[in-house]
């Protein structure tokens, strides 16, 4: 599968097979978002992974975004250890990071057959507790991943006319 | 089936709808929707579980409310789908009353 087959068949994975995410996989998992673009290259990330069953549910229950039973969960997090004095200013940045590394996270799934979901709605301060996080260590975006259960029809997208426009905006619009 | 595996499953139920209703500040109201159809699979997973789910109505309407969970949030569909629901609840409420 070339990169952009990944982008065009990836798809929001919410239903998962019971089968478990292997070592091997993980580990490319996290490679592949640990290799995504950084601001100043400065990879003010964390990632979590969570694979244990009784955690995964109680990671669940605080994350009514997680859908369906996902073989694992991936925190995605902004590490301010370094820059604590810069929480305010660099957190938009972050977002941009922790971005480019979820969806790297998501291509290589596509790639080894797995699929996920982001996942937004989740108790970040809850989340936090639960997993031992310190302070300057917060999670920013969760992402469900398993073998997908199926694989859901592609959602109707903008067509570009409506979204992409050469040299300027066109004028009157 | 023990009490403790029971209690523990609705442990977790009770906090993912302590949460739900925390995140709803914040998420659109469309969430609630979903959120409390989510709800209602979960408890109705915890029956099955345990073993005490044999109601062929609650049997039924727990098989389309997972197929919706999986699915994508669609609110027109859903509304529809929920108004077709409540209307077979009602049904079935009054088929127990007789």
């Amino acid at each position: 599968m070339n990169t952009l087959e990944a982008i065009h068949s990836r798809r929001s994975i919410r239903a998962f097979t019971p089968d478990p995410i292997s070592d091997d996989d993980l580990i490319t998992l996290i490679q592949a978002g640990a290799a995504a673009p950084s601001a100043g290259n400065a990879q003010r990330w964390v990632f979590i992974a969570v694979r244990n069953p009784k955690r995964l549910l109680a990671v669940q229950s605080l994350a009514p975004g997680i859908i369906s039973k996902p073989a694992a969960v991936i925190v995605l997090c902004a590490d301010y250890r370094q820059d604590v004095a810069l929480r305010e200013t660099i957190g938009e940045t972050i977002g941009y990071d922790l971005g480019a590394a979820l969806q790297n996270i998501l291509l290589a799934a596509t790639e080894l057959g797995l699929g996920g979901c982001p996942v937004g709605s989740f108790n970040a301060q809850g989340l936090a507790h639960l997993l031992n996080l310190p302070t300057d260590i917060e999670p920013k975006l969760l992402v469900a991943i398993g073998k997908p259960k199926f694989i859901p029809p592609k959602p109707p997208k903008k067509p570009l006319e409506d979204i992409f426009f050469e040299e300027t905006y066109p004028v009157g619009s | 089936m023990s009490a403790e595996h029971l209690q523990e499953e609705f442990f977790h139920l009770i906090a993912y709808m302590i949460t739900s209703a925390r995140g709803l500040y914040e998420e659109p109201a469309d969430y609630g929707v979903f959120r409390l159809l989510d709800s209602a699979g979960r408890l109705l997973d915890i029956l099955q579980n345990q073993g005490l789910l044999t109601d062929r109505f609650l049997l039924d309407l727990k098989q389309k409310i997972d197929a919706e969970r999986e699915n994508s949030m669609d609110n027109e569909r859903q509304r529809q789908l929920l108004d077709e629901w409540i209307l077979a609840i009602s049904d079935e409420m009054r088929r127990r009353l007789d």
